[in-house]
């Protein structure tokens, strides 16, 4: 069997999801004989690569270049994982919605500002005026719930795709947990 | 003629960040940036909030470090509520914080700085990460991931769980430390101690390689000040 081509992408979320990822401890080792890591913050790859088999993406779809990237993710692979709530529902990055855009930018760059008070227009990523959940922007395939993700359901989501099997995640996985 | 190098995404950091160099005609760095990508608005979406939900909303501004945003917000709940904590649970509150500070380093050494020693600055870009190392330095990889393991274990024994954990609240902890928990964590550190002294021993040895990197990469005066004790 040729070797799966995996990816993994943060976009606005916390890094939990990965570190949850990496909470598989040394099945990591097993995990580096299935699979070849094409893209991934772990990697120094800049492009998100064609030809991807299955790629997990944690958090939520907050910016224009967040939108972006998603939109080029989602063609470029197979299989996309919404992996955690960040992804799923837009959970904690999405409470900045009821707000919108100008005041939080405001209250963080403006009024707590000790130095230097000014709100950022270039080279930063423009925010989009709503936080949206991964399947907003682009087809799901595998939604995988929780604040993280356990480590064993994301191992176990990973060796049924990497098996060919759609995983049964209806006892594995709640919202928060 | 002016130039700029984006280094976009910055990988292998906790974070999300991006890199601006820019050249002037003769080809010199004129000013360098370093861009945090990423905003999410707590500033603001946190305000008008209970503040005893605070211990567990802080945590998801960084999962890599969430013990950290829970102790300094439960601190800050400490302060509303006008409360001195009992001392175990100051105790427990630096175990756990402890126990991140094993697993955050044992990320930043061996996931995600190791593969640029050992593997080379200038080495196979395909290769430069964990996968490579686990490959190329078994040991070691296995030492790495056995180590941050031992953190996230410490953190969950103390907090239910390893990424966002409990544990912390308003006025102290949620449980005093059981005695088989504790038996448990005791019996815990003898491996990682071990790791812990190979991993300094290799890093002493392979820091001879690098003296010149080490002379010229970001040495400068700066504002910082590192701070050492006789007891390391």
């Amino acid at each position: 069997m040729s070797r799966a081509r995996l990816a993994t992408v943060w976009l606005d979320g916390c890094s939990g999801c990965h570190m949850s990822l990496f909470d598989i401890d040394e099945r990591m080792i097993d995990l580096t004989t299935k699979v070849d890591l094409v893209y991934s913050p772990l990697v120094d790859q800049k492009d998100f690569p064609e030809g991807v088999d299955i790629v997990l993406v944690e958090g939520a779809v907050s910016s224009e270049e967040d939108l972006h990237k998603i939109r080029l993710i989602r063609e470029r692979s197979r299989v996309l994982v919404s992996l955690g709530d960040c992804a799923v529902t837009s959970n904690v990055p999405g409470m900045r919605n009821p707000f919108g855009t100008e005041a939080v930018l405001r209250r963080a760059f403006l009024e707590t500002a000790a130095l230097q008070a000014q709100i950022p227009t270039t080279v930063i990523p423009a925010l989009l005026p709503r936080v949206r959940p991964v399947h907003e922007a682009v087809k799901v395939d595998v939604f995988v719930p929780g604040c993280p993700p356990s480590a064993d359901t994301i191992f176990y989501t990973l060796t049924e795709l990497l098996e060919g099997r759609m995983p049964d995640l209806a006892a594995m996985s709640r919202f928060g947990a | 003629m002016a130039r700029q190098i984006v280094i976009d995404p910055v990988t292998r950091i906790e974070g999300h960040a991006k890199i601006t160099i820019h050249l002037d005609d003769q080809g010199a760095v004129n000013a360098a940036y370093f861009h945090t990508t990423q905003f999410r608005g707590f500033e603001k979406f946190c305000e008008g909030r209970r503040f005893y939900e605070m211990p567990r909303l802080m945590p998801r501004i960084c999962g890599i470090c969430p013990v950290s945003h829970s102790i300094a917000s439960a601190k800050a709940c400490d302060a509303i509520l006008a409360v001195r904590i009992p001392e175990t649970a100051k105790k427990l509150r630096r175990v756990m914080n402890l126990a991140q500070v094993v697993q955050s380093h044992a990320l930043s050494f061996f996931y995600l700085s190791a593969p640029d020693l050992l593997l080379g600055m200038d080495g196979d870009p395909a290769k430069r990460n964990l996968f490579g190392v686990i490959d190329s330095h078994p040991v070691l990889a296995r030492d790495g991931i056995r180590l941050r393991q031992f953190g996230q274990q410490i953190i969950e024994l103390l907090g239910g769980k390893r990424v966002h954990p409990g544990g912390v609240v308003p006025g102290g902890v949620e449980q005093p430390l059981a005695p088989e928990i504790r038996d448990k964590m005791l019996a815990m550190v003898a491996e990682p101690l071990n790791m812990i002294q190979r991993s300094l021993q290799w890093f002493k040895r392979a820091e001879e390689s690098y003296r010149e990197e080490m002379r010229t990469l970001a040495n400068f005066p700066s504002l910082f000040l590192g701070l050492v004790g006789p007891e390391g």
